[in-house]
């Protein structure tokens, strides 16, 4: 093709070249005879071989550029020809008329022909092999070699019919032959091409061959029947002629297996192609799968890992990049145990998966590159060629730091509430959810009972007889309604000793509200126990009391208060405990509380009297004792607080003062007339008995016996009247006196007292008997004017026995010592003994026995002032004896 | 003035006559001044301030004075007599039908120099007269600066 093609180009050039020179002729007849060559024939053949070089060099895009020329060209001459016109063409370029000049004047018809057919074919031309357009280019490019042929061989053999059209220019003979190989060139490329698109012998080929062959004999038989007529010739063309039908024939038959063959080829082509592209599609598809399934892996926050045979990393992906802190590059093909903690289990491991074929839930710890450390756990199974031989372990790890922490913290919250309840219980169990016992090992512990013995209700032998019933009870309604159980019983310990125990249990719950089990505990509360009936005992005790007794904190809050606050307060316990007591009883303090409380802090008591209002609003006054309370630590820690209800007792002594006061009132009234008494009752007294002395003295000779008589009695009446008055006064005075205790020598108190009345009465003979040594404490006045009163009385009551006796001495009665004043006068009737004391009463007559009938009275009120008593024991006739003692 | 009368202060007209019979019959010659309650017994004792027809009496040699008295008491006299420089050295006898304890008491703690209880019996109470008598106007000597104090 390229041949043809610069063949083509050099004609061109050397056509053009030469008509520039004027060399036509020697370039156009260089091997025969001819025509010259047409200006405008060699433009096309430069053209015509620079667009069959263009498409022999693939660019395609400017072979219309040069085509396109030769085609106008070979058309135009050929519409010159049809319509007989003249359109100067070939004078276009340069005056060929002038220098060849022909009829017409213009190139050969058949060369006309030529080129439009090469130009066209040219133009068919496309970078795209079609079987169409090669086939047709084809063709017409072989009808333009043909005819190259024709009249190349017509040259050759001398034949001008062959190169020229009737009258027409002829065609020159290096145009023939160029114009032959052009097509042939042109030919050749359409196979190219064709061949190029799809293999095969192009189905236009038999035509082409045909289409050149028979051209080529027809021409070559025309030339031997010119120049050998009637020559053996004729025989060897026609054989030929047969040889190029039969040739014809096993083209045909050729093309047509060959057509089969395309067919069958194309069929095979669709198969192969729907082959090819499911091919290409499962090929695309696994090619996809293959990303996805990397895509997974890689996504995968477990780390994965392949492993040879050998243990050698072959392939993992980013999350065990990102646990063992190493790269891809780095890890594959490196020992698979390096990255553990525990190289040989991990070893262990992968040989146990080459093994057994899977290994599951196979913990490691993976050492990452900084030394961190992470908890995993392996599942891992071998994977296999499809002939079934194991070729590697996937083994994919599951980072269970964060199980691993729950499972931490999960156990250490059980170990904690296990502490806990080990700590506080003695025993901890636990039944399944129907509450029937299976095990409760610590129970057993405690018990002594066998596990037999505790299944199902055993345990409740384990209880004291009388708690049995009542927990079967509670325990039975626990399960049944499921709610918090919660008692006490009496255990007996192994060694047989029963002890107070509190119980509780719960249902522990599942998600979905189902009973899982219960949890208890049974706690040892037996001293508690026995402190709390203690305490109730004491609470009790308190309760008796009739005193309000209540504990209050160091903020005065209320936190016990007895029944007798209760009754005191009409609050009930219920209602104090909580409250500040001195708001709840409205304390009124004798003095600013503050005080009371520094005095209290520092003496640790305080005693006093408080003003308090009760619940109805009743004031009280109550005597209180607050008593500091401490701890262990010797802290304060409460107020101990007695309140007695004084407030009868406060009235009480209000009406005594009261009392008191109008006593002491009357009393000082009752001195006051004493005073008048002794002053003015006597006054008159005095002037009856003086002038009635003044009468017997200065009148006796005016006054006759009788009345002198009367005026005498006048006067010993008014002395009476006098000593009466003076027995009253000490009467009064005794009543009234200070009492001064003091040693009192009562022998010698006596024995003067009874001097004195020896002395006024110095002709009387009595004997008396006082003892000596008599001691006693008094008030000395006092009682040496009691004695005075007795032993006046017996002085008095002797007169008339003959030996009048006196004895003043003690005796002991009823373990006290009592002292006595005894007589043997005239005695008294025991009958009237209670009247012995009264003032004014008298058991004698006053004739008899002179005396105011005051002194005994005044005796008495000396010995009750001193504590004592005084009593007589007498007969008529038999003398008296009186008694007194100074203390009971 | 030197004056050798008895003041007696008694307010009862018996007792007063009684006591100057004793008086008599004991054989005291003095004069004797009564007043008959405490009012009187200063305005003699004192004068009437104011009163120039009313002088102080001549200081008497003996003042025998009650205690039960109408409107000033006999204490009362007694604690004034002793207050005042003049009469402050007159003898007293409280002479008293009184026994009781706190008067005596009182009596002496206010200067008396004795204190007779009256006896009811008469002649018990002229046989006490006169020998009060005999001893304060007699045998008792009293202090020279009285007699001077007396004499002015």
């Amino acid at each position: 093709m390229a041949v043809t093609g610069t063949i083509s180009l050099a004609m061109g050039l050397l056509v053009v070249i030469g008509w520039h020179t004027g060399h036509i002729l020697p370039s156009s007849n260089l091997l025969l005879e001819s025509e010259p060559v047409r200006y405008n024939a060699g433009l096309c053949f430069l053209f015509g071989g620079i667009a069959l070089l263009l498409l022999v060099r693939g660019q395609f895009g400017l072979v219309w550029l040069a085509s396109a020329p030769v085609a106008i060209v070979g058309l135009l001459t050929g519409c010159e020809y049809a319509f007989t016109l003249n359109l100067g063409l070939d004078d276009l370029f340069f005056r060929t008329s002038e220098l060849a000049p022909s009829i017409p004047p213009r190139m050969a018809p058949n060369t006309a022909m030529c080129f439009t057919l090469l130009g066209g074919a040219l133009l068919l031309a496309s970078e795209k092999p079609r079987a169409l357009g090669n086939g047709a280019q084809a063709v017409v490019a072989a009808l333009a070699a043909a005819v190259g042929l024709v009249g190349f061989i017509g040259y050759v053999a001398g034949v001008p019919a062959a190169y020229s059209w009737g009258r027409f220019t002829p065609m020159a003979a290096p145009t023939a032959a160029v114009m032959c190989a052009l097509g042939l060139g042109v030919i050749a490329f359409a196979w190219r091409q064709y061949t190029a698109g799809s293999a095969g012998v192009p189905r236009w080929l038999p035509l082409v061959g045909a289409l050149t062959l028979t051209a080529g004999s027809v021409a070559l038989w025309q030339a031997l029947h010119v120049l050998h007529p009637e020559s053996a010739l004729d025989v060897l063309i026609l054989v030929m002629g047969l040889m190029q039908a039969a040739l014809l024939y096993l083209v045909l038959h050729l093309l047509r297996s060959m057509r089969e063959r395309a067919q069958q080829l194309r069929q095979l082509n669709t198969v192969l192609h729907i082959q090819m592209s499911s091919l290409e599609r499962a090929e695309r598809e696994l090619q996809g799968r293959q990303a996805y399934t990397r895509s997974l892996i890689e996504a995968s926050l477990d780390p994965l890992v392949t492993i040879s045979p050998d243990g050698k990393i072959t392939d993992v992906n980013a999350a065990t990049e990102a646990a063992t802190g190493c790269s891809r590059q780095e890890l594959v093909g490196t020992d698979f145990c390096d990255y553990f903690t525990q190289p040989n289990r991990a070893r262990a491991g992968y040989q146990q998966v080459f093994r057994e074929g899977i290994v599951r839930d196979y913990e490691l710890e993976i050492r990452h590159r900084e030394g961190r450390l992470i908890p995993v756990v392996y599942n891992a199974a071998t994977y296999q060629d499809r002939a079934g031989a194991v070729i590697g372990v996937f083994a994919a790890a599951r980072d269970i730091t964060e199980r691993k922490k729950t499972e931490q913290a999960l156990r250490y919250s059980e170990e904690r509430y296990r502490a806990l309840l080990v700590a506080t219980a003695q025993v901890v169990w636990t039944t399944p959810p129907d509450g029937m016992v299976e095990d409760m090992p610590m129970w057993r512990e405690y018990t002594g009972q066998t596990v037999e013995q505790v299944r199902g209700w055993g345990w409740l032998e384990a209880l004291h007889p009388e708690d049995r019933e009542r927990t079967a009870a509670v325990w039975s309604k626990a399960v049944e309604t499921r709610s918090m159980y919660e008692t006490e019983f009496r255990i007996r310990r192994s060694d047989g000793q029963y002890r107070h125990f509190s119980i509780r249990g719960v249902p522990v719950l599942e998600q979905n509200g189902s009973i899982r089990e219960w949890v208890g505990t049974c706690t040892d509360i037996h001293e508690r126990k026995q402190i709390e009936d203690e305490l109730r005992r004491q609470a009790a005790l308190l309760d008796l009391a009739h005193d309000a007794i209540l504990v209050r904190d160091l903020q005065s809050k209320v936190v016990y208060w007895n029944r007798g606050a209760e009754e005191t307060y009409s609050w009930s316990a219920k209602e104090a405990v909580g409250r500040l007591v001195h708001e709840l009883l409205q304390t009124r303090f004798p003095v600013p509380l503050p005080d009371i409380e520094a005095a209290f802090l520092q003496n640790g008591e305080w005693e006093g009297e408080l003003q308090h209002f009760t619940h109805e609003g009743r004031s009280i006054v109550v005597a209180s004792r607050w008593s500091l309370q401490r701890d262990r630590n010797g802290a304060p820690a409460n107020i101990l607080e007695i309140n007695r209800d004084i407030s009868d007792r406060k009235q009480l002594e209000d009406s005594l003062r009261q009392r008191t006061l109008e006593l002491e009132n009357s009393v000082a009234e009752l001195e006051a007339f004493s005073y008048s008494v002794s002053h003015d009752l006597r006054a008159p007294l005095r002037s009856v008995d003086g002038f009635s002395q003044i009468l017997l003295e200065d009148y006796r000779d005016e006054v006759d016996a009788e009345g002198q008589d009367y005026l005498r009695r006048i006067r010993v009446a008014s002395q009476n009247m006098g000593q009466l008055i003076d027995a009253l006064l000490q009467l009064s005075r005794v009543m009234r006196s200070e009492l001064a205790r003091e040693p009192v020598d009562l022998s010698l108190l006596a024995l003067s007292t009874a001097a004195l009345i020896q002395k006024a009465e110095p002709s009387r003979q009595v004997r008396l008997h006082i003892a000596n040594g008599l001691q006693a404490r008094g008030d000395r006045r006092l009682l040496g004017v009691a004695l005075q009163n007795l032993l006046q009385n017996a002085w008095k009551f002797t007169a008339r026995n003959p030996d009048p006796n006196i004895e003043f001495g003690s005796t002991q009665k009823d373990g006290t010592t009592a002292y006595y004043v005894r007589d043997n006068g005239i005695g008294f009737d025991m009958t009237y003994v209670g009247k012995l004391f009264t003032p004014f009463q008298r058991l004698h007559a006053r004739e008899q026995f002179e005396g105011t009938g005051i002194g005994l009275a005044t005796v008495q009120r000396i010995i009750k002032r001193h504590g004592g008593r005084v009593w007589a024991e007498g007969a008529v006739g038999k003398g008296a004896t009186f008694y007194f003692s100074l203390e009971s | 003035m030197e004056s050798t009368s008895i003041l007696l202060v008694e307010d009862n007209p018996d007792h007063e006559a009684l006591t100057i019979r004793a008086l008599k019959k004991a054989h005291v010659l003095n004069d004797i001044v009564v007043a008959h309650d405490g009012a009187e017994a200063l305005e003699l004792l004192f004068g009437v301030e104011g009163d120039p027809g009313r002088p102080p009496v001549p200081l008497p040699q003996l003042l025998l004075l009650d205690l039960k008295l109408p409107k000033v008491d006999g204490l009362e006299v007694l604690r004034r007599v002793r207050e005042t420089p003049r009469t402050k050295l007159i003898p007293v006898v409280v002479l008293t039908s009184s026994d009781e304890e706190g008067d005596v008491v009182t009596s002496y703690r206010l200067g008396a120099n004795s204190y007779v209880c009256k006896p009811v019996d008469f002649v018990q109470f002229m046989e006490a007269t006169k020998q009060l008598g005999l001893y304060w106007l007699v045998l008792n000597e009293a202090p020279k600066r009285a007699k001077a104090a007396a004499g002015r």
